[in-house]
């Protein structure tokens, strides 16, 4: 007779794979952190003080080091958090529907930061706070995006159903974008025109020194500790009475 | 260039406001982020101490063990 797998957010938080997913995230969580740490004081030291060559706009040019990695994480979050969620949502996998959860708050900090960076940016070089251009409206969209999906995920007391809402917003975010992307791919007032200018950037010629890598590195690592640590708390949170959460030494 | 003093490292050539602004406010989220996630999961487990707390006492009660899907609880 085979085993059911479970296939309902009820019967997934008890199952074997939540205890496992909950053990994973923890034995790459001192890791998250410690690289984080490391490469982030290495990254910001040498952005601040020791970048060899010219910078294009003088120190003004050293915000990129925070901005870059900022906007790189918020796309490679909310894109994550999409497909987690139409994973979660649709295919019923056995773990709870918590990773789509887990990313989200930090994905929209990561939106968050980049549009703070964006604006002190270009208020000294432009004499504005905002100037409109595709990729900030995109990442505006973006923030509000994760926003509203934290807010229907605990807004809905079905979890079947909130999962699902939650997917179907994301879903229909990611068409907006695109066709965002597709009809501003010549608004570019202030961020240049794509493709062409981006290797010529010194930041991209490798004329900078190790402070994007290492601030990518950083911030890529800082996240990952952030979303594992809180996978972690939505796991104990959920399956509060499971049988796995009972046997954790933390949970006596 | 590079700053080479630290009133030049604080002043950024003019650009303090901006460059220090981005950069604090990255260490500000890191942290309040940190803060969120740490309370959030001690409330998780002081939520799991007081199941497990419960569940010891009911277990100690005389009549422990009684289920509520017997037939009387039923109508």
């Amino acid at each position: 007779m085979p085993v059911d797998r479970p296939s309902r957010p009820a019967e997934t938080v008890g199952s074997p794979a939540a205890l496992l997913m909950y053990g994973r995230a923890g034995q790459w969580l001192t890791l998250c952190v410690a690289t984080a740490l490391a490469a982030g004081a290495a990254g910001a030291g040498v952005g601040l003080v020791a970048t060899p060559g010219e910078l294009p706009q003088g120190q003004a040019w050293r915000i990129a080091f925070v901005h870059l990695p900022a906007a790189w994480l918020s796309l490679t979050l909310f894109a994550a958090t999409t497909a987690l969620a139409l994973v979660e949502a649709l295919a019923h996998p056995p773990w709870p529907p918590v990773a789509a959860m887990a990313l989200a708050p930090t994905g929209a900090l990561m939106s968050f930061v980049t549009l703070w960076t964006g604006a002190l940016w270009t208020k000294p070089l432009w004499g504005q706070w905002w100037l409109w251009d595709a990729r900030p409206l995109a990442e505006s969209a973006m923030l509000a995006l994760f926003v509203a999906f934290m807010a229907v995920r605990a807004g809905l007391a079905n979890p079947a159903r909130a999962a699902r809402a939650g997917a179907w917003l994301l879903a229909a975010g990611v068409v907006g974008l695109a066709v965002l992307a597709v009809a501003a791919r010549g608004f570019n007032p202030l961020h240049g025109p794509m493709p062409s200018g981006l290797t010529r950037l010194p930041v991209f010629d490798g004329s900078l020194g190790a402070a994007l890598p290492l601030m990518t590195l950083a911030f890529a690592a800082w996240c990952g500790a952030a979303v594992l640590h809180r996978l972690r708390s939505l796991l104990l949170e959920q399956a509060r009475d499971a049988a796995w959460t009972q046997t954790l030494r933390e949970a006596r | 260039m590079n700053p080479e003093t630290l009133v030049d490292l604080f002043e950024m050539d003019g650009y303090a406001l901006y460059v220090w602004g981005s950069f604090a406010m990255v260490a500000a989220a890191a942290i309040w982020e940190a803060l969120m996630l740490v309370q959030r999961r001690r409330r998780a487990l002081e939520d799991l101490h007081e199941l497990s707390r419960l569940r010891d006492h009911e277990a100690k009660q005389p009549g422990a063990g009684e289920s509520f899907s017997s037939p009387e609880h039923a109508a």
